[in-house]
């Protein structure tokens, strides 16, 4: 019963249909927008005035703490992209966690690069439940973890049951003998959230300052970065596909 | 023989003919893009300018250098086939000023940095993407940002900021969509109307 209730959940979240991802349906808006709402008030009260006193620290710091998270997060990358079949990018993947977490001091420092193995790019479940051709679902907004869809807040749940680091703090596997416990786990996931909040102040204040509808601002920021991530395009040429046609009409 | 020689030759200067106008199509593009950005940091470093002389500075380069009637267009998306030329009219003067009011606040932040040409892509006949890298000194950050650069009749105009994969002109169309969508064409004028009064 409970396998069938799986199935039939699955079947609902992921309609079949190939939707393109800024005509992605908003089944529940009105929601949506109270979610985002709430989300704002969170950010504005307790997340931001944090961040904001985190960009008191040199900018050295910020550098090396940055690096050491983007270290950690080679522990989700790399199971996806051998789930996704680029075995090459994960075996650099690997490459760079061995020399950061080591020469690199637990990856404050990024020597792998200057030894010219370049940042492969970041993988998590939700971009390959997209790769697997999964489709999104419709558009949501989570209280407190923010836009996302059904296909990745599935991946987001998977990520982390999934995620080495997860296993060997929270879990009871075990890194050298030791379980880092569940303190390592949150001050990590923590830092990392007023890390990226910090690096975005300027940029979201622009938004808050000048868009005409906010809420559909961030969605359509949010969706265009989950292509970019899925298709691995860091530049515009992911800009040229669907929108190209537009273009193309206007004289 | 010497026919088939001729015919090489032909199809060998034609090639070289191709490739040096594109070639040269993407340093111009390159160029324009430098020189786009070099304008606008005078102005926006001119600590003598009071808001109203920047904006008006600001729409004198965007008359040279920027094709703001096609970004309206495009922002606009399936409702520019419904609208009448009086309501696009009325749109696309009240876009120019919400343009240029929200990219004076915009491009504020972006006025001390270094700007670096890394490549350039012709990717159809009248579109160039020119890709950029900004460096912030004070942040330790590198942005890269594409522009596209449309040519026409040998002039050269932006159409688009892409912002590490993330279009602006896109957002902006996504944005209007929405608003389209619940509250109709007369809710977008009234949102760049009261937009634009309070800026």
């Amino acid at each position: 019963m409970k396998k069938t209730l799986l199935a039939f959940t699955f079947l609902v979240l992921f309609n079949s249909k190939t939707i393109y991802a800024s005509n992605l349906p908003d089944c529940s808006e009105s929601i949506n927008r109270s979610f985002f709402a709430f989300n704002m008030a969170v950010d504005k009260y307790f997340i931001k005035p944090i961040a904001e006193i985190y960009n008191v620290l040199p900018v050295e710091a910020r550098s090396s703490i940055n690096n050491a998270l983007l270290n950690i997060e080679t522990t989700i990358s790399v199971p996806n992209q051998i789930l996704q079949g680029n075995f090459g990018e994960a075996v650099i993947s690997i490459s760079r966690f061995a020399i950061n977490s080591t020469i690199g001091i637990l990856g404050l420092f990024d020597p792998a690069t200057a030894l010219g193995l370049e940042k492969t790019n970041r993988e998590d479940f939700g971009q390959t439940l997209a790769v697997w051709g999964i489709d999104h679902g419709c558009y949501a907004v989570a209280p407190f973890l923010g836009p996302t869809s059904p296909r990745d807040l599935v991946g987001r749940i998977v990520g982390i049951y999934g995620d080495y680091f997860y296993m060997v703090t929270t879990g009871d596997k075990t890194v050298l003998g030791e379980n880092l416990g569940d303190t390592v786990y949150w001050v990590t996931k923590g830092t990392d959230l007023i890390n990226f909040r910090s690096q975005n102040i300027k940029s979201s204040e622009n938004l808050e300052k000048n868009s005409l509808d906010l809420y559909s601002t961030y969605k359509s920021l949010y969706l265009q970065r989950r292509e970019n991530l899925i298709k691995n395009s860091k530049r515009a040429e992911n800009q040229y596909g669907a929108s190209e046609d537009d273009w193309k009409k206007i004289k | 023989m010497n026919f088939l020689y001729k015919k090489i030759f032909f199809y060998f200067s034609f090639f070289i003919f191709l490739s040096f106008k594109s070639y040269s199509a993407e340093v111009n593009a390159e160029t324009f893009v430098l020189k786009l950005t070099n304008e606008a940091k005078l102005i926006f470093n001119d600590k003598s300018l009071n808001l109203e002389s920047r904006l008006k500075k600001l729409n004198d380069i965007s008359q040279n250098y920027l094709d703001l009637d096609a970004l309206a267009g495009y922002t606009l998306g399936d409702y520019r086939d419904k609208a009448t030329s009086a309501e696009k009219d009325s749109f696309n003067k009240l876009f120019r000023e919400y343009f240029i009011k929200n990219m004076s606040s915009k491009l504020n932040d972006f006025a001390d940095q270094e700007l670096k040409i890394l490549d350039s892509k012709k990717i159809n006949e009248n579109n160039i993407i020119v890709s950029t890298k900004i460096f912030s000194k004070k942040d330790a950050q590198e942005i890269n940002v594409d522009w596209r650069i449309y040519s026409k009749e040998s002039k050269l105009l932006a159409r688009d900021l892409v912002v590490e994969g993330l279009s602006l002109a896109r957002t902006q169309r996504e944005e209007f969509a929405s608003i389209i969508a619940s509250r109709g064409f007369a809710g977008v004028i009234n949102a760049l109307e009261t937009f634009n009064k309070s800026h």
